[in-house]
Formats: C-alpha cells, structure tokens, sequence
C-alpha cells in the first residue's frame, strides 16, 4: 500500500516540507499534526462587536504565544477616558494595583509626553477618548507570553484616538502584569463607563515548535 | 493589493478598501528622486485623492542624530511624514528609503473619520529619521484608500506598496 | 487566509547567541520576526546583528539606530547611535525565569543587494527595578544581502530563546 503515493514508505512530511500525492484526508490528519504547509499565521480567533457595555472578555486564548488584538472605532459613554485591559488568571479578573506599563502619548495641538505607573489595577492602552459623535479610539496590541504559566504577561500597544477637546491624540507603550501565571483571559473596559460600541479582534500568531 | 514602481512615477494610489476590517499598508524601498523629500499620505474616496484641510497629526520624531522630534500638525491638506521625512535620494546615498508600517482604522465607516497609526524609518542626510505615532482625516464619510507622492518631484524605481486586510 | 508566510522557527537553550541563517531570500521585501521565551543569565539587553549572503556576522559599524526606552519607573530616555557595530537595544531582560519579554520588529529589504537594511522593532520587558519598553528603529548602512540576523545578550547567555520569521506576502 503506498503512502502518499510512495511504495512503500514516504518520506516524512513535516510543514514546508511535504512530498507526494495527498488525498484529503491525509491533508485533514497531517494539518491537524502541523505537518501540512498552510499558509496563515496570523489567526483570528474571535471578533466581537459590542453595544453599551462595561466590559468585553475574550476568553478563549488558545495555546498561543504571542497575540495581536485590533481595536476600531471605539466610542465611550464617558467622556476623556482611556480604554484599559485587565486580565483573567485561572479564570479569576486581576483586579489588584499589580499592573505596570509605560507610554509616550502627543496630539495634534503639539503636546507631548509620558505617562507611566509601577502599581495601577488596570492596564491603560489605547489613549485618551471623547464621548462626542465622532470621538473614537483606535489600535492595536500585542500580548506576549499569555498562556504560559511560568512567565509574566507583557503587552506593547499603538493607538490614535481623538480626545474630549476634540484633539487627535496618539500613543505608543508597553505593559506587564509581573506575576508567572496562565492568563485565561483579556477584559477591555473604559476607565470608567461603558463602551458605548466598537469592534475588537483578537488573532494568535501560530507557531509550530 | 501591491504596487511595485517599474518606472519613476509622481504617486501612487491603492484602493480597494471596502469592509469594516483593519487594514494594513506596508511600504518598502520608497526613494525621492528630488533630495530631501518628505512623504505626502492622503485618504482617497472614490479613488480620488482628498486635498481637504482636514488632515491632523501627530508623530513622535524618533532620530539617530538628536534629541527626538514632536511632530504635530492641525488642518493640513494631508499628512507630512508618513514613510518619508527629508528622505534622500540614491544620487546623495546609495542604500537609502522610506519604509513603513501604518494601521488603517475607520476606513469604510460612512459616518467616522479615518485614522492611521504609523511607524516609520527613513534615511536622511543626517542619519535615520522615524515618525511614529496616528493621525486622522476629519471628515466622516467612507475612504476607500490612500494616496503617496513625495512632496516634490517622482517616487523612484523600486518601491513596494502592499495594502492588506487583516483578517 | 493571512498574509504572514512563516519561514523559520528557532529555539535553543544555554546558548551566548541566536543565529537565523538564510531566511531572507527574493521572495520577500518585508519580515516580520518575533522574539519570545527569552531568560538569560544575566540583567542586559539583546543586541542584534544582521548576517551577511557569505554567512558572515556584519560587525562593521555602520549600524545606526534611535530607540525611545520607556520604564515604569522613571522618566524615558532616548537611546541613539549614527554608527556603532551593533544593535544594542532590541530588547531586555532579568534573570528569572518569568521575566523574559518579547520583541516584534519589521525588517525591510535585507536581501537587497542595493539598499540598506531597515527595521522597525517594539518590545516589552522587565528589568530589576520594573517594566520597561522599547520602541525604535535602525538601519544597517551597507549596500549588501543579508541572509540572517543573530541575536545575544549583551552579558551572559540566554537559558531559553526563541525567533520566529516570517515573509509578508505580495501579490506579484
């Protein structure tokens, strides 16, 4: 019997290495052992489109190292506030002054700065945000190191948003929460309010060691 | 969608967005052919190109020859910096060109701005040049692409737009 | 389907530095590479160094490079060089096993032959007094191919790294 079309034996496939003829099924069994080159590293694993709610969780992560969440066109019920992150670990919200972070932030009328904390109880990412119409928050981050236990949880995020005056702001920062834990989940929330609506991705980049 | 420039050319235009997704614009290679020139990024809305005084900024200036740059700009009729800032030419530098890495945000919406994040490295007379931070174009209607050209003179040969959805 | 096209995945263990080998190639003019699962033996950063179409380590210095180091504890700081022999800041880490951090940078036209090789690199980490991000950029000034980078501690060794390649595709 041959074994993707060799007789007897094939050689052995392993991703962006496959040799042969390929039925579906083995296409099925060999991707499903990340050993058929499939193009597509960047994987979503859930959007959520949300309407006039305090937070939004995204707890399913995966086995991932590293992920990427888009934030667009966030609109806040409060106004002048920065949309935050918090995370699940073992399935119970961070809620202590444990988080750090830092960021460089500027707007469009030229002011520049810093902002940084060694001890917040939450993570404040994208930057400062209006609750006028047309007032909204966009950006993205990145999450590293999530799923493994032994390891803290960091984040770096880039954002441009426009603020209460209104004025286009922007940031550029990172973040941790120093405790070697599995985080089990992402909690988005305003710094204070509800999100009034906006659509929030998260992907994993998939890695095969 | 990818743009490669064959030959030298006053601008480029990618179209095509037409969904609420992220969007991504990755640019390489990109050289004036004039010295010194700095990137001109527009939205386009049905293809054309937007000159409104509606465009907003803000960059922090990162360089390798002096203290970091704030750039910040109110109601210009496009957005300086992006992918190029007083970016040379090949005549002054072999080696050198604008790259970058912008997010698009609100594109599609008919009733939101449209937003960039942008990370950008260049090469100068100086040394390296990278304005990194948003801008937005304040009207609320749909874009549907952007618009580069250089703020004098062609895009020279060699340069790569790429527009991805992120998906 | 996305657009990320991985094409190299290396780990090691107890190593002075990491080496990507032929992974820039025609097919691509853009890279995105990660660096993760890093711990190392000593408190530093990871410095980095691109590899030459010979196979041969660039320590020439014309590397040039300005990175804004924020940290949770202090003000920032800006960290520039017109010419040094190497990248000094494209990330950091301590010496606990938990407190590695990790890097996603962009690297543009590394095979080319006639165009200097650009990147755009962010990082998150932890040192001993705190948090502490990197978010810069650098460019090696040679008309050159490069094939690969090699990353090491700037003190110690690495326990555990890990990098990850990836092309970013183009429609011909």
């Amino acid at each position: 019997m041959s074994e993707y079309g060799y007789i007897p034996e094939a050689p052995e496939q392993s991703f962006g290495n496959n040799k042969g003829i390929f039925t579906p099924k083995d296409i099925y069994d060999l991707t499903r052992a990340d050993k058929y080159t499939n193009y597509g590293q960047l994987e979503l694993i859930e959007t959520q489109t949300v309407s006039n709610v305090a937070t939004v969780d995204f707890t399913t992560l995966g086995t991932y190292n590293v992920h990427f969440m888009t934030f667009n066109d966030i609109h806040s019920a409060t106004n002048n506030v920065l949309t935050n992150v918090r995370f699940y670990e073992n399935e119970v919200l961070e809620t202590g002054a444990v988080y750090q972070y830092a960021y460089q932030y500027g707007n469009v009328a030229g002011s520049f700065g810093e902002s940084r904390s060694t001890s917040n109880t939450r993570i404040y990412t994208l930057m400062n945000l209006g609750n006028a119409t047309n007032e909204t928050a966009n950006g993205y981050t990145y999450f590293y190191n999530l799923t493994d236990s032994s390891k803290y949880s960091f984040l770096t995020f880039h954002s441009m948003t426009i603020n209460a005056t209104p004025n286009g702001n922007m940031n550029f920062g990172s973040a941790v929460l120093p405790q070697a834990s599995t985080v089990t989940g992402i909690q988005v929330l305003m710094q204070s309010g509800n999100i009034t609506s906006g659509t929030i991705s998260l992907y994993g980049i998939k890695e095969y060691s | 969608m990818t743009i490669t420039v064959s030959s030298a050319v006053a601008s480029v235009t990618l179209t095509g967005i037409d969904s609420d997704d992220v969007y991504m614009l990755a640019v390489s290679n990109c050289i004036p052919v004039t010295n010194g020139q700095n990137g001109e990024l527009r939205v386009t809305k049905s293809g054309t190109a937007q000159s409104d005084a509606n465009y907003d900024f803000a960059f922090k200036g990162l360089r390798t020859d002096t203290t970091f740059s704030n750039l910040a700009s109110v109601g210009s009729s496009k957005w300086t910096y992006p992918i190029g800032w007083s970016t040379s030419n090949t005549s002054a530098e072999a080696g050198v060109s604008g790259n970058a890495i912008i997010y698009l945000y609100n594109f599609n919406s008919s009733s939101e701005y449209s937003f960039i994040t942008v990370e950008t490295a260049t090469k100068y007379s100086g040394g390296t040049l990278a304005p990194t931070g948003g801008a937005l174009h304040k009207v609320a209607s749909a874009s549907d692409g952007v618009h580069f050209q250089w703020s004098s003179g062609n895009i020279d040969v060699g340069a790569v737009f790429t527009l991805y959805r992120v998906v | 389907m996305s657009n990320l096209r991985l094409i190299n995945e290396t780990s090691a263990t107890s190593v002075s530095s990491i080496s990507v080998t032929d992974v820039f190639s025609s097919d691509f003019d853009i890279y995105k590479v990660i660096i993760k699962n890093v711990d190392s033996t000593a408190e530093n950063y990871t410095y980095m160094r691109f590899i030459n179409s010979s196979g041969s380590i660039v320590t020439a210095s014309n590397y040039e490079y300005a990175t804004q180091f924020s940290r949770s504890y202090n003000t920032f700081t800006e960290v520039r060089s017109t010419s040094d022999d190497e990248f000094t800041r494209f990330g950091v880490q301590d010496t606990g096993t938990e407190d590695g951090g990790s890097t996603v940078a962009y690297i543009f036209n590394p095979y080319s032959s006639s165009s200097y090789s650009f990147f755009i690199n962010q990082h998150s980490g932890q040192g001993s007094l705190g948090q502490v991000g990197m978010k810069g950029i650098g460019v090696l000034k040679q008309t050159a191919s490069m094939s690969g980078m090699q990353f090491y501690p700037a003190s110690g060794t690495y326990d555990t790294v890990a990098v990850q390649i990836f092309g970013l595709r183009v429609d011909s």
